[in-house]
């Protein structure tokens, strides 16, 4: 399923029957404050223009002979580690008048716009790193919209300030801001030499004709071995909770809380630390919803889930201010009512089937497909969906209460109307 | 069962759609997909958050804003105590509702125990109940709700555009209502409500997966047969004239950049293939107009005018349609100008006929790569035949559209008398 196409390029083909199909480029970089906004801006750059469509107007018009592929820039943070990269979309020839090789065509264009970008070879456009910059600086600064998310952005950030996972997968304002034609130009060459590259491939194309495809498309790709190490620490301990507040005006706070659980992906236990997520926060069977929505009414909404790259358990509601004390209890004394075993075999089950039934569902959804082993891939790990449903299905109930009971709480961050005077 | 199945084969698209009637008068469609592994149900409808004034037996009542979304909330309620949500989480389906301006529809998507499921959708959509207490309830759950609507700007920018467009559409109204209008909702409100619209000749369900369709045939013949009734008549307004209602509506919250929406006001497509073909020509029209491909987006782009984010499409309602381009922008007036000027000029000169083939190209590849998910498929399929026309046409229909029809709608719908612009200011 995985296999080394290049020097420092791994290919993972992965078969599907949708019309859609899916083929990925990703330059796996370490998380870092100093690089994450080059990075960032280096993808919507490239998707601007290359030698042979040097502008958007062009490139989309042969996206859309393409019947309407697409070509994206991607920018993922899968643990400590950033993925930067492109995305192509396209329906597969078969399902075409004339049964075009879309998947030759969209690999082509892949490779140009990754190897070959507009502005003559010895440096990007500037205007088009200028917008990009712009851009990217107002999308970083855009994260406040959505209230929701931006709590959870903001706690992690605070609680993970030290470590490489506190920096977000754009980088700062000012960061991208300080983002310039020439530093961008000298990365990107850095880059394309040095970092790890994963290809994920999702479609009805045999492993054989991808390779072929891609070969050709990267046969002018530097590399410069050895390749930057990627990978992610994970913590499990954590001293006495640190409180976090902010203010913005909205009507309804948002608390989010974070727990070190120190079981990620690799571990043995990972199945068992998604069950007990799955247990507090997944769905309307689940302890938040129960017990803090529906019971005590604390919160509208109140969902738990597990960073799996990082190890970590999170917590993110809409509460009332005025609740916010009762809501974080009432969150604390369920994961302590979760470590003691107070959970029913049909709770166990829902959370199972729930789990279960998303692994498989995945094989459904390219996109889905494609994110998940490139996820996969920043751990230097590759199993199918399949796999991890079936170790789902012989985890015991103790096990998932002891693996509750190893996690430790270390941040809590409230976002309201007002700025509390004490934290 | 078959033989009670008409079944359409839709040879380019490599679809079928298999369509029949119950005894009790329910419209069924299934969209088999052999080797999908989750399958998708969705009962939909005919009954959105625009229906708030209707005439159940003859007589005009009017329902508080809310009403239709309130109604899918506490549908989930079982006269045991239970909540179907969790029963439905119990054998490992995801299941959810949502309510739109004319719709309402609830689903599931299960990899497992697909029948069993179905029968627990049509089980629960059917059997309303709803007691004092437990709409009190969820006039607190419901008053969470529209607070954190409150809160997000994209929701907000949209609400006030539809309020610019309309000076009497019940859409200028929230979907969700405010808190004083679902707190006047009683629970025997609810039941009327589910009495006039929640029956099966104004609904559908629609299935799409790996799933036989003589085992959906089955599920859903158990129902028994109901006497025919005509629907309400529904009052959408009556709205004057063509014109939006307001030229721009402003609004100050806690953004980064300004957030806009524009809306043009549109004569709303007659029932039938002219709703689809609406939807396809809007969407070319405006993909001619702003797309990545045309120019105006390059120089929108470079100008730094727009990002990413911008996006465009139409919007259909109950007797009533807009086109719509959302995005941020620190000068949305200017993208406004640009977008009119553009739309004469595509109008006095006409549009690139081979720009047009290749957008007519990606508007089939799209749609193409759409038909992958079931549920989104489910959901196409019961809106366009509540406007008596099935989704899988759209190839033909496509095929047809010229240059020109899309011309001529920028020329009649993008002016200056027909436009709204919404914006949420940084404060």
């Amino acid at each position: 399923m995985s296999t080394p196409l290049l020097p420092g390029v791994n290919l993972t083909c992965l078969p599907s029957n949708a019309k859609r199909s899916r083929l990925s480029l990703s330059l796996l970089r370490p998380l870092s404050r100093g690089e994450a906004s080059l990075s960032a801006a280096l993808p919507h750059v490239l998707c601007r223009g290359t030698a042979s469509r040097p502008d958007m107007t062009a490139l989309s018009a042969r996206l859309d002979e393409l019947y309407g592929a697409q070509l994206e820039p991607a920018v993922r943070k899968k643990g400590e580690v950033q993925c930067v990269g492109l995305l192509a979309d396209f329906v597969d020839g078969a399902f075409l008048p004339g049964g075009p090789d879309q998947l030759a065509a969209a690999a082509a264009l892949l490779g140009e716009a990754l190897l070959a970008p507009a502005g003559g070879g010895d440096g990007f456009v500037p205007a088009y790193v200028v917008t990009e910059r712009d851009n990217l600086a107002d999308r970083i600064a855009a994260a406040k919209n959505d209230p929701r998310a931006y709590a959870e952005q903001r706690l992690l950030a605070l609680m993970c300030a030290g470590e490489a996972y506190g920096t977000d997968r754009l980088g700062n304002e000012t960061s991208a801001r300080a983002v310039t034609p020439d530093a961008l130009w000298a990365h990107y060459r850095h880059v394309l030499a040095s970092s790890r590259i994963e290809a994920v491939y999702v479609g009805p194309r045999g492993p054989e004709a991808v390779t072929a495809r891609l070969r050709e498309a990267l046969s002018g790709l530097p590399r410069t071995a050895p390749f930057d190490d990627v990978g992610t620490a994970v913590r499990s301990s954590a001293g006495a909770i640190r409180r976090f507040a902010e203010s913005m005006a909205v009507s309804q706070g948002k608390l989010v809380l974070g727990m070190r659980l120190g079981v990620s992906t690799p571990h043995q236990d990972y199945p068992a630390a998604l069950l007990a997520a799955e247990l507090f926060g997944g769905g309307a069977s689940s302890k938040l919803f129960s017990h803090v929505r529906e019971r005590l009414r604390l919160c509208y909404y109140a969902s738990a889930w597990l960073e799996g790259h990082k190890g970590l358990l999170l917590v993110s509601s809409g509460v009332d201010e005025g609740n916010r004390r009762d809501a974080e209890a009432e969150i604390l004394a369920q994961w302590d009512a979760l470590g003691q075993g107070d959970f029913t075999e049909t709770e166990l089950t829902a959370a199972r089937l729930s789990l279960t039934d998303m692994l498989r569902a995945t094989a459904d959804r390219p996109h889905r497909l494609e994110d998940y082993y490139l996820g996969l891939s920043a751990a230097g790990l590759s199993f199918p969906p399949d796999e991890l449903a079936e170790r789902l299905g012989s985890v015991a109930p103790e096990r998932v209460a002891e693996t509750a009971r190893g996690g430790v709480w270390d941040g809590v961050y409230f976002l309201g109307g007002e700025r509390e005077a004490t934290l | 069962m078959n033989a009670s199945y008409n079944i359409k084969a839709y040879e380019t698209l490599g679809e079928k759609l298999y369509a029949a009637r119950t005894p009790c008068g329910l419209p069924v469609f299934v969209m088999p997909k052999p080797g999908l592994r989750r399958a998708a149900a969705l009962l939909a409808v005919r009954y959105g958050s625009a229906d708030t004034r209707f005439a159940p037996d003859g007589a005009w009542r009017e329902t508080p804003a809310g009403t239709a979304h309130f109604l899918e909330h506490k549908l989930f309620d079982m006269p045991d105590g239970t909540n179907a949500m969790r029963a439905f989480e119990e054998d490992g389906a995801s299941v959810n509702a949502a309510t739109g301006h004319a719709v309402t529809a609830y689903h599931f998507s299960a990899a497992e125990r697909f029948g069993e499921n179905l029968e627990r959708l049509l089980s629960f959509v059917f059997t309303p109940w709803f007691t004092p207490e437990s709409v009190q309830k969820e006039q607190g759950i419901i008053g969470q709700e529209i607070r954190m609507m409150a809160d997000d700007p994209h929701n907000r920018v949209f609400e006030n555009l539809l309020g610019a467009l309309y000076a009497r559409h019940p859409a200028r109204r929230s979907i969700a209502g405010s808190e004083a209008s679902v707190a006047a909702l009683t629970h025997q409100t609810l039941y009327d409500c589910h009495r006039a619209f929640y029956r099966p000749d104004n609904m559908c369900l629609c299935v799409s997966g790996d799933v036989s369709p003589d085992l959906v045939a089955d599920i859903a013949g158990r129902r028994p047969p109901q006497p025919a009734q005509s629907p309400p008549a529904r009052d959408y307004g009556d709205e004057p004239g063509d014109n939006a209602a307001r030229d721009e509506v402003s609004e100050t919250m806690d953004v980064s950049l300004p957030l806009f929406a524009l809306g043009a006001v549109c004569p709303p497509p007659s029932p039938g293939p002219d709703t689809l073909r609406f939807e396809l020509l809007a969407d070319l029209a405006l993909e001619a107009l702003t797309g990545r491909a045309a120019p105006l987006y390059a120089r929108l782009y470079g100008e730094g005018l727009i990002n990413r984010d911008f996006s465009w499409g139409c919007c259909r309602l109950p007797e009533a349609a807009f086109l719509l381009c959302l995005g941020e922008s620190r000068e949305p007036a200017r993208v406004r100008a640009l977008l009119w000027a553009e739309a004469a000029r595509l109008a006095r000169e006409g549009i690139d006929p081979a720009l047009f083939a290749r957008l007519k190209r990606a508007a089939l590849g799209e749609r193409l790569r759409g038909l992958d998910d079931p549920l989104s498929l489910c959901r196409a399929q019961a809106a366009f035949h509540f406007a008596d026309v099935d989704y899988f046409e759209f190839a033909a229909l496509l095929d047809a559209l010229t240059p020109d029809h899309a011309a001529a709608l920028l020329e009649n719908i993008l002016t200056p008398t027909r436009t709204a612009l919404s914006v949420v200011r940084p404060g």
